[in-house]
């Protein structure tokens, strides 16, 4: 077998278009996702029962229902409902959604593992319930957690590649276009591979450097 | 918008179908991804050259790619080198490469987390190395693994879900195939993410109660004995 790799250097400007959208849809996945997140720890970290049980359940099914048929559901039903929204938009919500869900657990298993001591004496020092979590508790569970956020990121990144069963066209959908018209899989797909494997990489590289800054809030 | 649920009852034994081979699929893909991870951290752990480096290659190769282009890869390149299985085969081959990287740097956390110096005991007693590991690392090594283990297992049955684009028969296929006669999507992949969630579900319990058969050397109550309770009262009522 001839390992033609021409095709690859051809092809390298569509993969690259194609690596940009995936990113593109990550970047945003990444902002919406981590805000509800947030949203969804403080949520599961109320004492009423009413704001608590539903996120459990909600986290709990998003954690236990493959992410190819969260993608399906999340995009048929916006047309079954009669809105017609782009392939891209449900593509970034089920991502959203998903990676939501995990750094909401990841998020509250940091917060819950703040000493409780450092709550009381905010209190006694008269801080407001907003004061203590943004001044106090926040700081200290960003750095904690930064690890594990790591590893969700690169798995909404490999996630990603799932959006092309719904014809977005990010990285995988261009390397099957691509193979489609070329007949060579194996150049094409092991390309396709190394470049996620790159932006893995970059995250992975990304977030030890943050860690190392962030070192001395410890 | 009116939710039909009595296709369900019509096509549910298709969908029942794909959920057994879905078991079955993943069933073999986890044995075969346990057995990899073994090999592959042992060679990681015993060998200083060739081979550690082209098991490292390996697991970093498998846990940065997504398991999609994994699968085209095993699945299209397969026949240009004229290797022809059938997609189940590549499927559990798949799942079993995917699940041994992850395995791998489990089953070697766990063995790190051993005390070394029970290791150095054993071996000053005499003990073999293979007893070593069978009879001090492993049986203290389970409790440990097991809830990340569990955890790769869980995303081995979600990412099997993805086997359904190179048409392995599973359970997100058949339910393709119901949508492709019904076209009621909603319904039918709302059934097909119940029976996931069913099955993760009824895993985690699983493993959490193995897993607390496993750590109860972990819980056991040490109490005094009654020499030493009855001599520490008597010490009291003398002093």
């Amino acid at each position: 077998m001839d390992f033609q790799f021409d095709l690859i250097v051809k092809s390298l400007p569509y993969l690259l278009k194609g690596a940009l959208v995936t990113l593109e849809m990550s970047v945003l996945a990444i902002l919406l996702g981590t805000l509800g997140g947030l949203v969804l720890a403080l949520l599961r970290l109320s004492p009423r029962k009413l704001l608590n049980w539903p996120t459990r359940v909600f986290i709990n099914l998003m954690r236990g229902i493959p992410f190819i048929i969260q993608i399906f559901i999340v995009y048929y039903s916006f047309s079954s409902l009669g809105l017609e929204i782009p392939a891209f938009a449900s593509g970034v919500l089920a991502m959203a959604l998903n990676t939501a869900a995990f750094q909401a657990e990841i998020i509250r298993a940091g917060i819950e593992s703040i000493p409780k001591g450092q709550r009381e004496s905010a209190f006694a020092l008269g801080l407001s319930n907003y004061q203590t979590m943004v001044r106090i508790i926040i700081p200290q569970v960003f750095v904690k957690i930064l690890p594990s956020i790591t590893n969700e990121l690169i798995i909404l990144l490999k996630n990603s590649s799932l959006v092309s069963v719904i014809a977005v066209i990010d990285l995988t959908r261009v390397g099957q276009q691509i193979v489609g018209t070329s007949y060579r899989p194996a150049e094409i797909y092991i390309a396709v591979a190394l470049l996620y494997f790159l932006m893995n990489l970059a995250i992975a590289q990304g977030s030890k450097f943050i860690e190392r800054k962030a070192a001395i809030y410890r | 918008m009116i939710f039909d649920f009595s296709i369900i009852t019509q096509y549910g034994s298709i969908l029942i179908d794909g959920f057994l081979n879905t078991l079955y699929i993943c069933a073999a893909g986890l044995i075969l991804g346990l057995i990899i991870g073994a090999v592959a951290c042992l060679i990681k752990m015993k060998s200083r050259g060739i081979g550690a480096g082209i098991t490292n290659i390996y697991i970093e190769l498998f846990r940065g790619t997504p398991f999609l282009i994994q699968t085209f890869i095993l699945y299209y390149v397969g026949p240009q080198v004229g290797v022809n299985l059938s997609a189940t085969v590549v499927g559990i081959l798949c799942l079993g490469l995917y699940s041994g990287a992850y395995f791998a740097e489990i089953y070697r956390a766990g063995i790190q987390s051993i005390p070394r110096g029970q290791i150095e005991a054993a071996q000053a007693l005499g003990i073999g190395e293979i007893a070593i590991l069978f009879r001090i690392v492993l049986p203290q090594m389970l409790g440990l693994i097991l809830a990340p283990l569990t955890n790769q297992m869980i995303t081995l049955v979600k990412e099997s879900a993805i086997l359904s684009v190179i048409t392995v028969q599973e359970l997100t296929f058949a339910g393709q195939r119901v949508i492709s006669e019904t076209f009621s999507y909603v319904e039918i992949y709302t059934m097909v993410a119940l029976l996931y969630w069913v099955l993760v579900t009824l895993m985690s319990f699983l493993s959490s109660q193995w897993e607390k058969h496993a750590t109860r050397h972990l819980r056991v109550k040490v109490e005094p004995s009654k020499a030493y309770i009855e001599t520490k009262k008597s010490l009291e009522q003398v002093s």
